[in-house]
Formats: C-alpha cells, structure tokens, sequence
C-alpha cells in the first residue's frame, strides 16, 4: 500500500491548489455587469474564508513589527483609500512613491496596483508585505506569525479543512474577503435599474462624462482597466514612470492603471501621485493641464473643453457615484470579536 | 452496508494491484563546475555558491524513444536541502529510462494563477511580490572575476511575458537505460559566459535573464546510476 500513498502524495506536493472547505459565500452584483474575470473554481468564497481574509486585512501581525495593517492605508469608510495622504507610509513612517488606490470591485480587475505590477488578486497583498516602505515582511514569516498564535489555526482549519498554515491560504483568505469588496449600489446603479432618476444638472453631467470620461473610465465599473497616460506634468522628485517600468517598453511610458471613478468623492487625493486634493483640481487638469507627450492617451489628444456649469455638472454626476451602502458596510470594516 | 463494504474492499484491491505494478525510477541532481560537484558554502576554484535553487518541471520519462511516463508536476530543487536533489517518480511498468524531457521553470500559466501551494507556494522565496512571476531559478555566491563588491553575484532568472520568456525546454539523452539517473548542471559555461564587468545582479525579468537561462538549459546532462 505505501507505494500509491506515496504517489498521492507527490502529487498534492506538486502545486494542487488548496480547497475551501466551509458555506458557499455568494457574491451579488448586477445582472447587466459583465463576468468577474477572476477564476472562482480556483478559489470559491466560502463564509469562514471571507472572514479569516477579513481578520488578516485588519490585523497589524501582517507587517514586520505588527505597527500596521491593510487597513493603515485602505479604510473601509473612504473606499478603502488612504484618504488625505498623497502617497502611501508604512512601517517606521516610511514614505511610498505611489498613492493608496481605492479598492472595490476586485474581481473584475485584471491587473493590480498603478503599474499593473501584479497580475493576480490572490498574489498582490505579497506586494504590501513584502515591500520596505509598507509592511517589509516576508509571506514565510508572516506564516510562522500566524501559525504561533492561539487562535488563526483554528480559523485557517475552519476555512481551509486543517490547521497548517500555508502561504497560499494567506493570500487567497485576503483574496477572498477583498473580492466581497462589490460597489454597485450608488444613486448611478438605482438609476440603471430604474428605481431611481437623476436631476437635470446630473444628467446634464452624465452626458458630459459619457462624452468625455466615459472612453476610459467605462461604465459600469467606470474604468477599462487599461494603462493611460494622462497628460500628467512629471514629478520630477519622483520620476516616476509608471507601467513601462513592469513592460520594459517605452511605448508605456508614464502610464498607470486607469482607476474606477465609483466613490470618488471619498477617495481622494487623486491620482497615481495623490497630486489633486479635490475633483475641481482633476477636472482642471483635464481641461487646461494636459500635458502632450508621444505616450499620451489617444483619448485626451483634442483638447477638452467644459465652461464652469459644465464642471459643476460633471461633478454632480461624479457624486452620484457614491455608494454609502458599501462605504458603511458592516461587513467591510473591523471585524469586533 | 454490505455494498459499502464490498466498494471498499475493491478499492483495497485496485490500490494492492496498482502497488504490485507500480515501477519507479529515481531522478538525483546535482551541480558541477568544471566537472567537479559544488556544495553550498565551499569554495570550488574560483567559484563559491551560497544559493542554487531552481524549478524543474512537466517531466516526461522516455526509453528507447518510447514516452513511458509523463506529469505535470513542479520540483523546487534546493541544494540547501538535500531531499529535494534526488526525485522518485511512480509509475505502473516505468522500468528503464534512457532520456528525459523537462522544463526549467515554471510554465507561464502557473505565473498567472494566482496562489499555488506545494512547490509553488509564495513562502518558498521564489516569488516577485512587485513583478508578479516565479523566480525559475537562484544562483548565489562569489566569483573572483566578479567586479561587484565583495565579488558576489546574484542570478535570479524568471519572466514569463513576452518579449522575454525565460523558460526552459530540455531534452537530455543517457547512454543507456537505468532506474537511477543522474541529472547534472555543470555551470562552468554559464560561469564562463557572463559579462562579469557589468552583470553580477540579475533581479528581474530582461534580456540577460532569457541569456544566461538559455546557457543553463544547454548545460543539463543525464547518466546512469544504476541499471
């Protein structure tokens, strides 16, 4: 018999992914939106492992010296941006190149961070942790963290069938309960299911941002997903080149991943840089700052025009945006013992 | 109940008969340099390593031309730990092998899956958390041509996007067949071939990475151990 024990073995060595064990967690979003791109077979929610990736995204024990957690630069009540810091800090008060993005709406996301460094939910919280200026542990040690404790064993087996800790069960535990992370109940979405209407000056503005947002920031999850380059003026201190960094192509030089515009008025600052405080400083950008370049978008090639009223109006409709559903979601913030 | 156990008392079977047919052959690995074994942290001539770590994977198992075995399994082989050097593979009437095919790395679709666990999982440091992909393999250690500081080197080759892929195909023949094989990497042309003025750290994915890979997948070569 030890010959085909053995065998089964070598084979769950060789890579297998962990199964899920506990409730089916089902995830809920409108009909009309097309299909999450993330892979639920390889990683199906199940309410225990929602609620273990819930505890370690707001558990400091993920960074090096246990100071910080997810949470320090994604708060649940701001769209899980980090609201009034331009660029993201970490451990030690180190200072990021780069702002805390807002997080929501995950599973349809192809790639992550502003450069697209990451190429899959499960396996970005590796950037966080691993890197000096955020959390600067390493995964190994954070699973030795976790393996110590009195109590995430017991949660991991609730979540994943057995005590042992592994990465992979760290990472798709933070998977899954991000992926919980769905904003589709804005006054934007109640209008789209036709339980709701705008007023004159948001539809005057929806049909300015259809105009001119709406190539790149694509309902309804208001982004493409793509890398565009924005017209932005270089940081000089920065340097900052963005997406070609990952590529190694100049041909996407000074490109960031075009952000989704839901929640923005809690989101702020704005950009990859955290440079705009306010949205009359984006929208100023966009109509009088563009800077020309041979990378930038074929978007914002002719210039945009839009008087004050048309801004206002643009505004009004951005904040129709706004899900206060999600925003104060109990089922999104720190979770009480 | 009855059928429960009759299900039961079948499977015994099958598995006792699938013991009784399964075959192995043993797969050791090791480095050389200059056609000398290297061991981590002893100087080997000019040559010391201190890191060798790298992934072979989707092996298939050929006697006189004839595929008698194949899987799609990935193999962290990790000279700091012994057990990982010498590989079993089972299989029903694998007796024999005189050739085998493997890849250096990891596939492309296993850089884009996500969390893997086994050889694959993040833990085992073989993973760019900011450029998302597996590290195909970790070279370490010191050369005396080496103009860094402290002549050290750091090769860590992996990429899996285009225009610079950096897995390895390889197809490695023996002399005759065997049920123990050894597996060498002889470094001494990679070590040779190295611009050692400009390149001792490699840490990310480009074009010297896909060179210095392509280097090591010619430097494979198979014997047998035992017969």
């Amino acid at each position: 018999m030890s010959k085909p024990i053995l065998l089964l073995v070598c084979i769950w060595l060789s890579g297998a992914f962990v199964s899920p064990v506990g409730s089916p967690y089902a995830l809920k979003y409108p009909t009309k939106w097309p299909k999450p791109t993330y892979d639920f077979s390889k990683n199906p929610t199940t309410v225990e492992g929602v609620a273990l990736g819930r505890k370690l995204f707001y558990d400091p024990i993920l960074s090096r010296d246990s100071s910080i957690s997810c949470s320090h630069c994604h708060l649940s009540y701001t769209a899980f941006a980090h609201v009034d810091h331009a660029l993201s800090h970490g451990i030690a008060d180190r200072v990021g190149k780069r702002n805390a993005p807002a997080m929501m709406n995950l599973a349809w996301s192809r790639h992550f961070m502003w450069d697209g460094a990451v190429n899959h939910l499960d396996v970005q919280a590796l950037a966080p942790i691993t890197h000096p200026a955020e959390m600067d542990d390493q995964i190994g040690n954070v699973v030795k963290k976790l393996q110590a404790t009195p109590h995430y064993p017991a949660l991991f087996e609730a979540a994943f069938g057995d005590r042992k800790i592994t990465g992979e069960k760290v990472l798709k535990s933070i998977a899954q309960f991000e992926l919980t992370l769905i904003s589709a109940g804005s006054k934007y979405d109640r209008v789209q299911a036709g339980v709701d209407s705008f007023t004159a000056q948001e539809k005057n503005g929806y049909r300015l941002f259809q105009l001119h947002c709406n190539q790149c920031h694509t309902e309804p999850l208001f982004t493409n997903g793509a890398f565009e380059n924005n017209g932005l003026p270089i940081d000089t201190a920065l340097n900052d080149k963005g997406r070609s960094v990952i590529s190694q192509d100049a041909a996407d030089d000074f490109k960031f991943k075009v952000p989704t515009l839901r929640n923005i008025e809690f989101s702020y600052p704005y950009m990859h840089d955290g440079r705009f405080k306010k949205l009359k400083e984006v929208l100023r950008h966009y109509t009088e700052g563009v800077q020309v370049s041979p990378t930038l978008s074929g978007s914002l090639r002719n210039k945009i025009t839009l008087n004050d009223r048309e801004k206002v109006d643009l505004t009004a409709f951005l904040l129709t945006l706004t899900d206060k559903e999600f925003l104060f979601n109990p089922a999104f913030s720190f979770p009480k013992e | 109940m009855k059928q429960t156990m009759l299900c039961i008392l079948a499977c015994v079977s099958i598995f006792q008969n699938l013991a009784a047919s399964t075959d192995s052959v043993w797969l050791s690995i090791r480095l050389s340099y200059q056609n000398r074994t290297v061991q981590l942290d002893e100087p080997s001539d000019s040559l010391l390593l201190t890191t060798a770590r790298f992934y072979l994977s989707a092996f298939e198992f050929y006697n006189n031309n004839r595929l008698v075995h194949q899987e799609q399994t990935y193999h962290l082989i990790d000279l700091e730990q012994p057990n990982t050097c010498v590989l079993k593979f089972n299989a029903p009437g694998m007796k024999g092998v005189d050739e085998i095919r493997f890849r250096l790395g990891v596939d492309s679709l296993a850089n884009v899956s996500g969390a893997l666990g086994g050889a694959l999982d993040p833990t085992l440091g073989m993973y760019w958390a900011w450029n998302s992909g597996y590290i195909n393999v970790k070279l370490e250690g010191q050369y005396s041509k080496s103009d860094a500081r402290n002549q050290t080197f750091e090769f860590h080759l992996g990429g899996y996007l285009p225009p610079y892929p950096t897995l390895q195909y390889i197809q490695t023949k023996a002399n005759h067949s065997g049920d123990h094989l050894l597996l060498n990497l002889e470094l001494s042309n990679l070590i040779q071939q190295v611009n050692w003025k400009d390149t001792h750290h490699i840490m990310s994915p480009g074009a010297e990475a896909v060179r210095l890979s392509v280097i090591l997948a010619s430097s494979f070569s198979l014997s047998v151990i035992s017969p």
